[in-house]
């Protein structure tokens, strides 16, 4: 580990916008974000955005959003409150790989459950996705509640020894360095295509988690970005969106964070109405 | 992301006291990070350890490693030492891993799909090249399926992050990893990594390979948390239980949450199931006797290899197995992908072997001489189809040598390098250390 005197302090902003085509058509925000701690800086930071999408198959439950960010940043609170027992940071990195998106996933299954439990499913939703999707649908749907709603998911652990990411389907995660460089810690996806996108629901979602893992050798990043896809899609390309990671840090070392975090609902409702129509939800972890 | 190395940047050989060049950044891991570079003309990987892990004791490990040399060409083995000006720490340079090789965790995630044929070579390579590291006098320590890659086609293997590799007996500390795959005794603490705990650790590798599942992990898992680590090590260390363990029913398979282990489990043929069982029970009770050795296993995968057929209706493969067979009074029962009754094909016994005669079954010198190594680069015969008569399947003489075969009525013929006995049943063929009969 670090010396604790020269450690990273993270400080995590956010911002979740109704897309510009949900408010026209009446539609709640599916997005979420959630971080920990909340409203304070501090040595080590989870935090999460997801996109409770609406598929052929879904009921439109928009907390499916706020339950996968709840499973992901307390997954990864009682990850990295378990290392001190681990040995080495190759120990660590293997047990977020083998552990993290079974127990997300786990989390969420029983909180999909729970929430199943609270409010079944009622004949007027089984009826329309009957009526859009056809009766096969309505049959497994019932024989897997669990299918009626997903998330996408991205999320991050950041301590003072190593970063870890988490991606479930589309959206981004930016590391931005203090010199503007950009990167993506978190390896493609070639099955993300069009409107096709892996995401927690059914069974084996963990397979699909893409795990990204920096031991933090040199420098610390400046800035860690999550976001979910609506923010990409409003722009015109990767090129001009991963340009956003540079201009913030520069907009955040000129006029503070605090300033940025104020301004992010107008920018973010601008780039929904001018772009994607899309809800957009970003969430910035930036070094102090 | 800021990175040790720079692209271009050239680092230099402490043997050769040459260049390599920096050409791409391929990964980073918990020790260091992994580099594509340029080193002679040729591309090679490139590994540099951080400040805080590459310490001496690291860098003598190293050199040792080095010294010693690879078992054999499976091993991503480290070739040289390396150091760049200005730059902490040092690093080493090691064969670039194919792209067609596929980790075991992508198997696990099923972004690999391979054949049985495929998975039991895979398993046969693993145990091979870990009797050769063990035979030189060092262990690896490390086991995992962060650390094997393999082409998902062939089933051939690599071995990856050698430089953990240790000497039998050394007491240099650095227990390595999660507790899944480290022996139990690893596990509590009462023994470092030994050849003996890597034959526990390479059969929970051959487990996942074959089950895409661990072998411990059932009833027993499900209350475990993220990385609730006293009830980790009580299910990898002080309490393991064998999810199929017969006298312990104690942490069966949950269905719903370890559906491969029971879909895949009741395929392969008993022989299968009785070693992973021995691994499992007798191997943790006893861990000085107890386990399976490489060579056991060895055996054990050709065996596999050997016994697979196709499901004539869906194609998918199947595995012969004599014991069944015995059981069930000659019925091949039904295909575990459609259901349908299984035809059992020709088959070849052979000294101790039993080999199916597929379409595209070839025979190796081990199966017709108990003394030849494994040596699958020339085979010695295969399957043939009659060129007019496609009902009229044959075994084609592919050796150097003539066979002398006798029919079920008692007919001689000689069969000369490049020509084919048809398959008959009763038909003997003496393959010159051995003699062979074909069954149905």
């Amino acid at each position: 580990m670090r010396d604790s005197t020269h450690a990273p302090v993270w400080q995590v902003v956010g911002c979740s916008v109704k897309g510009a085509s949900h408010i026209r058509n009446g539609l709640p925000n599916q997005d979420a974000m959630r971080w920990l701690p909340d409203g304070r800086s501090a040595r080590r930071s989870s935090f999460a955005v997801a996109d409770g999408y609406g598929s052929a198959r879904c009921c439109m439950r928009p907390r499916r959003g706020a339950l996968a960010v709840l499973a992901a940043t307390d997954a990864l609170t009682e990850f990295a409150d378990g290392l001190r027992d681990l040995p080495s940071l190759s120990a660590i990195k293997r047990a977020a790989e083998e552990r993290l998106p079974q127990e997300i996933e786990r989390r969420w299954n029983a909180a999909v459950d729970a929430d199943l439990a609270d409010h079944p499913l009622t004949e007027a939703e089984l009826g329309r996705l009957e009526e859009r999707d056809g009766a096969r649908s309505r049959e497994r749907v019932l024989t897997t509640p669990r299918l009626t709603d997903g998330a996408t998911l991205l999320s991050a652990l950041l301590t003072d020894a190593f970063l870890v990411f988490l991606q479930l389907g589309d959206g981004d995660i930016l590391v931005v360095d203090d010199d503007g460089a950009v990167s993506r810690p978190v390896p493609g996806d070639s099955r993300l295509f069009g409107n096709e996108t892996t995401s927690l629901a059914g069974s084996d979602a963990w397979r699909d988690f893409r795990v990204g893992f920096t031991a933090l050798a040199g420098p610390p990043p400046a800035l860690v970005l999550l976001s979910t896809d609506g923010y990409a899609n409003s722009f015109r390309d990767d090129a001009g969106f991963l340009q956003v990671g540079a201009d913030l840090l520069s907009l955040i070392r000129g006029d503070g964070l605090a300033v940025v975090a104020a301004a992010l609902p107008t920018w973010l409702a601008e780039a929904s109405e001018a772009g994607s129509g899309d809800d957009i939800t970003l969430v910035l972890a930036s070094r102090l | 992301m800021n990175q040790i190395l720079k692209l271009g940047q050239v680092v230099k050989t402490e043997t050769t006291k040459k260049d390599a060049r920096v050409d791409s950044f391929l990964g980073g891991g918990g020790q260091g990070e992994v580099y594509r570079a340029t080193f002679d003309g040729a591309p090679v990987a490139l590994k540099w350890y951080f400040p805080q892990t590459g310490s001496r004791d690291q860098r003598g490990a190293l050199e040792l490693v080095v010294k010693k040399g690879a078992p054999d060409s499976r091993f991503l083995w480290p070739i040289e030492l390396a150091t760049a000006r200005g730059v902490p720490a040092f690093g080493y340079i090691m064969p670039l891993r194919p792209a067609n090789y596929k980790s075991i965790v992508d198997l696990m995630k099923r972004r690999a799909e391979p054949t049985f044929r495929a998975l039991a070579t895979a398993g046969f390579q693993l145990a091979d090249s870990f009797l050769q590291l063990h035979a030189k006098g060092l262990c690896y320590r490390d086991i995992s399926f962060g650390n094997v890659f393999f082409d998902p086609k062939s089933g051939d293997v690599l071995i990856a992050d050698n430089d953990n590799v240790g000497v039998e007996g050394a007491t240099r500390a650095g227990v390595l990893g999660t507790p899944r795959f480290m022996a139990p005794e690893v596990v509590r603490g009462d023994a470092m990594p030994s050849t003996q705990t890597d034959l526990f650790s390479l059969a929970v590798l051959l487990f996942y390979m074959l089950m895409v599942h661990h072998p411990l992990e059932g009833h027993k898992e499900l209350d475990i948390k993220c990385l609730d680590l006293p009830a980790m090590n009580k299910l990898y260390g002080t309490e393991p239980v064998f999810i199929f363990d017969p006298q312990d029913a104690s942490n069966r398979p949950e269905p719903g949450y370890h559906d491969n282990a029971i879909a895949f489990w009741p395929i392969y043929p008993q022989f299968i199931r009785d070693l992973f069982t021995k691994a499992f029970t007798d191997g943790i009770r006893d861990p000085q006797h107890g386990r399976v050795r490489e060579s056991e296993w060895r055996a054990a995968m050709i065996r596999l290899r050997d016994s697979i057929l196709y499901c004539g209706n869906c194609g998918a493969e199947n595995f012969y197995d004599a014991d069944t067979l015995k059981a069930s009074g000659g019925q091949p029962g039904v295909c575990w992908s459609c259901g349908k009754s299984l035809a059992l094909p020709f088959r070849l016994q052979v000294n101790r072997n039993t080999i199916m005669l597929n379409y595209d079954t070839q025979l190796y010198p081990h199966h017709v001489d108990d003394n030849r190594l494994y040596d699958f680069s020339a085979p010695l015969a295969e399957i043939t189809r009659h060129p007019t008569n496609p009902n009229v399947w044959g075994l084609k003489n592919l050796s150097s040598g003539k066979w002398v075969t006798t029919t079920a009525e008692g007919v001689v013929h000689d069969v000369e390098p490049g020509r084919s006995v048809s398959l008959a049943p009763g038909t003997r063929i003496n393959f010159g250390k051995a003699e062979g009969e074909v069954r149905l």
